[in-house]
């Protein structure tokens, strides 16, 4: 099952990489930069959702008091926190190409930032704590209590603020301005990477478990 | 969560303010800080007219850093004196909570009350609308409070001193940060500003994560 599952992912990935580059028309006005969605949205997605997993599993660690809930919280910072930073790279070239500069503070840029932020700061509380425990159960009210800022970064500070960033696909207006054969790729890429994190996210907690605790080996 | 909680609260912060008045150590650090980081701003800067957006920013990151050095002492002093298991045996961790909160806003306060003057002094700011201007740093320091407060507690926990808190508290304070220093700079400029709303919601929507989290800090 396991076997089928991996194979599947590594030849919907490489159907999705084709599908990029050579099946996808591209935007007007972006011409083969356009390309970039199929990469740089689908990272900031799971950068977000390993966000939503890891606080998750923070709350039924401090239901249940199972260490391995913490290792999947855990686990999901860390893949979180790669995945916030292959987005911010990637949109920094794009901005650089689109808007002449690699940062601007646009609101997108500083939710991005706030949430590599939150995941620093989780490791920092982490590497603090010697006791499996009181570790797991800190780092989850820290994890949970920085959702607190959520609403503010996602729903209040971006309409404050001007933004140049292209519209999200799902935007207020609920329509979706993409020809069919990119919004495929899309979508497809979209489930690639989410299929690529559950699996990268398995084998993390699983192994944090193995290792007894931080996956510090002690 | 209830109303022995509120009372709690109000108790905790009578002691705390005695306590407070016998040594004064808190409130002096707080202002020392603010005084000395705003005459070595002045100092480096050089010249008494700045922007007011640069201004708004540089109170704002005056006021963050305030925040961490001095709030932490809340929980330290209890853990280091071991007086915390006597509190949480008497009263309910919420009321321990609000009643922290409280007194470090009062802390904030008063040191503001002795940085704002000579900020505006050096700095050489005409206030727009001053109800705007005390109103953004009112429910400002609101916010610092109640999301320093928790953090302070965390960090009361892991034995860590030092920067800790404020690696922790950025990242909660981020947007509080933004929206506080674009509204302090609009009240500067008399000009319409929208952040007041994020101020006054800030302090309700973290206080009521703070309240739901903060029995499992305590909890072994």
């Amino acid at each position: 099952m396991g076997t089928i599952l991996k194979t599947g992912l590594g030849l919907w990935m490489s159907l999705v990489l084709v599908g990029a580059f050579c099946y996808a028309p591209t935007a007007v006005g972006l011409r083969e930069l356009s390309r970039i969605i199929y990469f740089h949205v689908p990272a900031a997605w799971v950068a977000v959702l390993a966000y939503g997993v890891a606080m998750v599993e923070g709350v039924y660690y401090l239901r249940r008091r199972d260490l391995r809930f913490d290792a999947k919280s855990s686990a999901a910072v860390e893949l979180g926190t790669l995945f916030a930073l292959l987005a911010t790279i990637t949109g920094a070239l794009f901005a650089r190409e689109t808007w002449g500069v690699y940062w601007n503070w646009d609101p997108r840029q500083t939710t991005i930032v706030a949430l590599f932020f939150i995941y620093l700061a989780y490791f920092s509380l982490r590497g603090t704590l010697a006791d499996a425990h009181r570790r797991a159960r800190l780092s989850a009210v820290y994890v949970v209590f920085a959702f607190s800022v959520v609403p503010f970064l996602v729903f209040i500070l971006p309409r404050a603020y001007v933004t140049l960033h292209p519209s999200p696909l799902l935007n207020t207006g609920g329509r979706v301005d993409m020809n069919p054969q990119m919004l495929l790729v899309f979508l497809a890429a979209l489930a690639g990477f989410t299929g690529i994190f559950a699996w990268m996210h398995n084998l993390r907690w699983r192994a944090e478990v193995l290792l007894g605790g931080d996956g510090d080996g002690d | 969560m209830n109303y022995s909680s509120i009372w709690t609260a109000a108790v905790i912060l009578q002691k705390d303010v005695k306590t407070e008045l016998r040594s004064r150590h808190g409130v002096s650090i707080l202002i020392l800080f603010g005084v000395t980081a705003t005459m070595v701003i002045s100092f480096a800067l050089g010249i008494p007219d700045i922007d007011e957006a640069v201004a708004a920013a540089l109170l704002w990151i005056i006021l963050f850093f305030l925040s961490v050095a001095g709030l932490g002492y809340s929980f330290l002093r209890e853990e280091e004196q071991m007086t915390m298991d006597g509190l949480l045996m008497a009263a309910s961790v919420e009321g321990v909570y609000l009643g922290k909160v409280l007194f470090n806003l009062m802390l904030l306060l008063v040191a503001q009350g002795a940085v704002l003057p000579l900020f505006i002094l050096v700095f050489n700011l005409q206030i727009g609308p001053w109800a705007r201007f005390l109103a953004a740093m009112f429910f400002g320091s609101c916010g610092l409070s109640v999301a320093c407060t928790l953090v302070a507690a965390l960090v009361s926990r892991t034995g860590a001193k030092g920067p800790m808190l404020a690696v922790l508290a950025f990242p909660i304070l981020f947007p509080l940060l933004i929206a506080a220093s674009a509204d302090t700079a609009a009240a500067l400029l008399g000009a319409a500003g929208e952040g007041l709303q994020v101020l006054v919601l800030y302090p309700g929507v973290v206080g009521a994560f703070a309240l739901m989290l903060v029995k499992f800090i305590w909890e072994e």
